[in-house]
């Protein structure tokens, strides 16, 4: 049995993935004509339970009611017929077809054998009128911006007459003022009485709409309440408020020496608004400098425009005093900078190549004799390395496409250990890596550290930014939001930072 | 994970990439002794070395082009145009700097336009990023109608004799000239590939562009010389072409790019790009030139020759893409 007056429930919803329980135990209420927002950290879960709510995840255990009815299995379609629309982060609009082909694409008014072009331009008419969407049915799709695109999918989920609408992330994509056209819509949606589910991470949007908030945090439901209950602080403390044991520990005792990178006001400016803007840093040898904050902020893109992977508009990298110009990734190898990237086998490994190949790629002219390669040295150099960092593999001449995922990365930190490096930077150097293998890619971290290497880890772990970093700097959209040491740093402080909260002194 | 190849267990997919390509050489050589009249002898053989000659330098410039994943559909028209440039050099300066120098001569200005031809497509390709298809596609239609402009769509003649050396002579009376060419751009090409850094850059590229230049490599740089070198053949192929037919023919080369490709192809090259290797390439004109020669023999019709050429292909790359699954379920 359940209660009736929930237009959505869901108790005790259990998904489970190949090794990972992704939803463990999630309850739900969504009321009728309210902003439901879930809140979670990066990977909390909440993408997980969006998909199990619409069809494309089948839960393992717990009941979902709808309208007070159970629902079991289905597909997205039945999904969607029974009322329940999901607005993706990522739209794919027909860009070609026209606003009023786009919302009843798949289901137009027909006329005989003929689409009913006038029904079809009537109907959507009248729907954005309603709706007070100021645009006309026969516009293109292209001529609208992301917003816009937006304000159509909403259109067409009320055209199917859905009283839930699952909004992922919908303000991530679209500029500050597009925002207030996005919340315009939703609070006209609650007056029609249709209930908004809304992930966001941001606090002010958060505190603009919510009416009630579920927290989820590792797959585990925390708590659902009434948004004034809530205030940032007490949002963030319950959406990250886990034990911290020292799962990654930095050896503390690692000296901190020098000055080897400073970064001086990096900006990137491009046509699409540019993704990190005024990033000033200094890092030590010795130190490991966290990079946090959530999905988007812009860290692996300034990463990447350090590394020459990237442009950077404006702004002064300087290495060991002196300013460098890095145009291309072989300037940033030439001055002994290396990056781990987050896309292993999309920028780390030629996965259809050997290890040998793959270790000495950045390094070829180390093997270089009369001109020639010197296969001996680099076999001798692959074998030093896949003892040194325990690599499993058979031999040198195995195709890195074989390895499991803890040990390509072995391979791609290889590829860097045997030039000089001076900066290593490492995007999310764990992600997707069995737990034995992580806390061995850890130890390498401080073993480099002791020897002096300087080190840049980008993680969207809270544990690990906090256990492996000396200082760690904190970046929401693109900008800095602060450096926290240390000793005084908490996942609360970081999450507040990230989410745009502010630290309240 | 452990390499599951060297668990001892037979896998067919994984069989056919490393040994296929000789087995078929050795297969189709065997049934050729066997069943075609006048195969077997060194005449005929040695005859079949030179006839391939042209295709295999071709084949070896543009295995560079494919295993960057990219393609030259123009080298049948690229070789008629440096060809019949080489003719033309050679009789406009024939008179004036004796025979022999106007032969250097010649040899040079061709090589120079063959790196020109391939400098330009791998520029327009890199800086407007567009596909290397396309790009050649142009090429091949701007070649064909340069030489025609140039010759005026006539046959170039009136070449000193030693102009035929290369495509025609013979070393010792035994080793014909053309085959030592060959052996000569193999031995460049294979250290290129194999020895140099170059060539470690080049699979890498091939393998994985963006792993490449997070790497450091400058991708575009390997992709242009790639190009290069695939002109250079080219301009190899076209002097070897012409010296073999005694003049420059502006109509001649048809179809060169379709052999050259299925050598690539038939000997294991991947037209995704990333995998290849030279002995591979040579074996695989082996064998389309040992399918021609037997069908010549045997007194088939040119019209099904063609059909045969073209299966070869398809059928080669669907051998590619089947292993290829095969071996890749195994792992």
């Amino acid at each position: 049995m359940t209660d009736a007056k929930y237009v959505l429930e869901m108790k005790n919803v259990v998904k489970i993935f190949p090794g990972v329980r992704a939803l463990d135990g999630v309850n739900l209420k969504v009321s009728e004509g309210k902003v439901h927002i879930i809140c979670g950290e990066n990977g909390a879960g909440k993408s997980t339970l969006m998909k199990v709510i619409n069809g494309t995840y089948e839960a393992d255990e717990g009941q979902m009611f709808y309208k007070g009815k159970e629902i079991g299995k289905r597909t997205v379609e039945d999904t969607i017929k029974m009322g329940i629309a999901m607005i993706y982060q990522e739209l794919n609009p027909v860009l070609d077809m026209t606003i009023a082909e786009n919302i009843y694409l798949g289901r137009e008014p027909m006329k005989g054998m003929l689409v009913d072009f006038k029904k079809l331009y009537e109907d959507a008419q009248e729907l954005l009128d309603s709706l007070e969407i100021p645009y006309k049915a026969k516009q293109k799709m292209s001529e609208l911006s992301l917003a816009g695109h937006q304000l159509v999918e909403i259109a067409k989920a009320i055209s199917m007459e859905a009283s839930v609408i699952i909004m992922d992330e919908p303000s991530s994509a679209i500029a500050d003022a597009e925002i207030e056209v996005l919340f315009k819509q939703i609070f006209a949606l609650k007056e029609k009485g249709v209930a908004i589910l809304y992930i966001t991470h941001k606090m002010d949007e958060i505190f603009r709409i919510a009416d009630e908030i579920t927290i989820i945090r590792d797959g585990k439901w925390i708590e659902s309440g009434p948004a004034q209950d809530y205030d940032p602080g007490k949002l963030v403390a319950k959406m990250v408020g886990r034990e911290i044991t020292n799962v990654f520990p930095k050896e503390v005792d690692i000296p901190i020496g020098e000055v080897v990178m400073e970064a001086e006001g990096l900006t990137q400016e491009r046509s699409d608004g540019g993704r990190f803007r005024d990033i000033s840093f200094k890092l030590h040898a010795g130190e490991i400098l966290g990079f946090a904050g959530l999905v988007g902020a812009g860290r692996s893109e300034l990463m990447r425009a350090i590394f020459g992977l990237d442009p950077i508009s404006s702004g002064n990298i300087y290495l060991n005093g002196k300013k460098i110009n890095i145009n291309h990734t072989s300037d940033a190898v030439a001055a002994g900078i290396a990056m781990i990237n987050e896309d292993r086998k999309g920028y780390g490994l030629v996965l259809g190549r050997d290890i040998r190949e793959n270790i000495s790629l950045a390094q070829i002219n180390r093997f270089i004799k009369n001109g020639l390669i010197d296969d001996k040295s680099i076999d001798k150099v692959t074998e030093e390395m896949v003892k040194m960092l325990k690599i499993k593999v058979a031999g040198g001449k195995v195709k890195a496409a074989t390895l499991s995922g803890g040990n390509q990365q072995k391979v791609v930190l290889a590829k860097w250990l045997i030039g000089k490096v001076k900066v290593m930077i490492l995007d999310e150097p764990t992600r997707g890596i069995d737990v034995g293998a992580k806390s061995e890619i850890h130890k390498l971290m401080c073993k480099f550290a002791r020897q002096g290497m300087a080190i840049i880890m980008i993680s969207s772990e809270l544990p690990e930014i906090l256990g492996m970093s000396d200082r760690v700097i904190v970046m929401q959209e693109g900008q800095m939001k602060g450096i926290i040491n240390r000793e005084e740093a908490t996942q609360e402080k970081i999450m507040l930072l990230a989410t745009g909260g502010g630290i309240e002194e | 994970m452990i390499n599951k190849s060297d668990s001892g267990k037979f896998n067919f997919g994984e069989f056919y990439t490393r040994f296929g390509t000789f087995l078929l050489l050795v297969i189709i050589f065997l049934a050729a002794c066997l069943f075609v009249p006048g195969f077997f002898g060194r005449e005929n053989l040695t005859n079949i070395l030179r006839q391939i000659a042209v295709v295999v330098v071709l084949a070896f410039g543009v295995e560079f082009v494919i295993i960057l994943g990219h393609i030259n559909v123009a080298l049948g028209s690229e070789i008629a145009l440096i060809g019949c440039i080489s003719c033309m050099v050679m009789v406009g300066t024939q008179a004036t700097l004796g025979a022999g120098g106007a032969l250097v001569v010649s040899i040079i200005v061709s090589l120079l336009v063959g790196v020109g031809i391939g400098a330009m497509n791998g520029f327009v390709i890199t800086k407007f990023n567009i596909p290397a298809f396309i790009m050649t596609l142009g090429v091949t239609e701007c070649a064909r109608g340069a030489v025609l402009l140039l010759t005026g769509g006539k046959p170039v003649s009136g070449m000193a004799e030693n102009f035929k050396f290369l495509g025609q002579g013979y070393i010792f009376n035994v080793i014909p000239v053309s085959v030592i060419v060959m052996i000569i751009v193999f031995v460049v090409c294979w250290f290129l590939l194999n020895k140099c850094r170059f060539g470690r850059h080049l699979f890498a590229v091939g393998g994985n562009s963006n792993a490449a230049e997070a790497s450091g490599i400058k991708t575009k740089n390997i992709v242009r010389k790639a190009f290069i070198i695939d002109g250079i053949c080219a301009a190899i192929a076209g002097i070897l072409f012409m010296s073999r037919m005694g003049t420059g023919q502006p109509s001649a080369g048809l179809t060169y790019e379709f052999k050259a490709i299925t050598a690539c192809v038939v000997g294991g090259t991947s037209l995704a790009g990333g995998s290849g290797t030279l002995v591979g390439t040579l074996i695989g004109a082996v064998i389309v030139g040992i399918i021609e020669n037997a069908q010549n023999l045997l007194g088939i019709n040119a019209y099904w020759q063609q059909v045969v050429r073209g299966l070869i292909i398809l059928v080669a790359v669907i051998i590619d893409v089947v292993t290829k699954r095969a071996a890749a379920k195994a792992k």
